[in-house]
């Protein structure tokens, strides 16, 4: 049960922050009006939940959850990847990441992100990339969350949350290459990665 | 080498990069990868194409297109929940 005084207090917490999860809430569904729907149900969700809300606490990670778990249960257009759930988690995510810019050093695109429009790039990259590795990079590059935070989000290791984090880079990292590639820039060949 | 500073080959460095560069290695470890990084133009290299990444993305934040009607979307709807208790 909730009365008026906890609408205002839940208020005052939460809509400052409406910004944070509407900016999150597009990264995950990738369009504007659905962002729009997911922010509200998130609210409303959070507001009925507001009495579990231990003050003092972080209320932006606790309404990024909120949102990440709306999106999942309603918005969510791909099914959960098991490939990419029963990921393996260690150092070696790190290691590939050498890779993409050795690819690029070949093929002649050391410098593409001097010499490609990356913000678009980017996005298009973004839209291909598999949910789960999108909410990563929503979190902790475009929101700046740390591992920890993210975790404590996604609800999950931090370990998965690097595995997930570097992998997501590494396939955007590619991604540019490829458009660099795509555009006739560079020159040389690459070496499959 | 001396026994309180070691000396990082690049192997360890680029499996540290990305925690580097996310601020998320204690500051002696970030130490000793700077130490590596400023000089091994290797590293570097990577470390700068990393980066570059990383800084073109923080550019991808999307600010809502009229933050006020959401705003007002959701307190409107708020108070509907707030009024059926």
């Amino acid at each position: 049960m909730t009365d008026a005084t906890d609408l205002t207090r839940f208020e005052d917490v939460a809509l400052p922050l409406l910004a944070d999860v509407s900016r999150f809430a597009f990264s995950l569904t990738r369009d504007a009006d659905e962002a729009d729907d997911l922010v509200q149900e998130t609210y409303l969700k959070a507001f009925r939940a507001w009495r579990t809300f231990s003050p003092g606490t972080n209320a932006r990670s606790w309404l990024f959850t909120i949102c990440k778990n709306t999106f999942r249960r309603r918005f969510r257009r791909e099914k959960l990847r098991p490939d990419i759930e029963k990921e393996a988690v260690g150092d070696d995510d790190a290691l590939p990441i050498v890779m993409s810019h050795a690819n690029a050093e070949q093929m002649g695109l050391g410098d593409l992100f001097d010499r490609l429009d990356v913000g678009p790039a980017l996005e298009r990259g973004m839209d291909d990339l598999p949910e789960l590795f999108r909410e990563i990079v929503a979190l902790v590059d475009l929101e700046g969350f740390s591992y920890h935070e993210a975790a404590e989000i996604l609800e999950v290791p931090v370990g998965t949350v690097r595995s997930r984090l570097f992998r997501a880079r590494r396939r955007l990292q590619d991604h540019l290459i490829e458009q660099a590639r795509d555009m006739g820039l560079g020159s040389g060949r690459g070496g499959e990665s | 080498m001396s026994d309180d500073k070691k000396v990082r080959d690049c192997e360890s460095v680029v499996r540290a990069l990305w925690d580097f560069l996310d601020a998320e290695l204690d500051d002696a470890t970030a130490a000793e990868i700077n130490v590596h990084l400023d000089a091994c133009g290797d590293c570097r290299s990577h470390a700068d194409f990393e980066q570059r990444l990383v800084d073109e993305l923080a550019g991808l934040r999307r600010e809502n297109a009229d933050p006020d009607a959401l705003r007002e979307r959701v307190r409107a709807a708020l108070r509907e929940a707030g009024a059926g208790g």
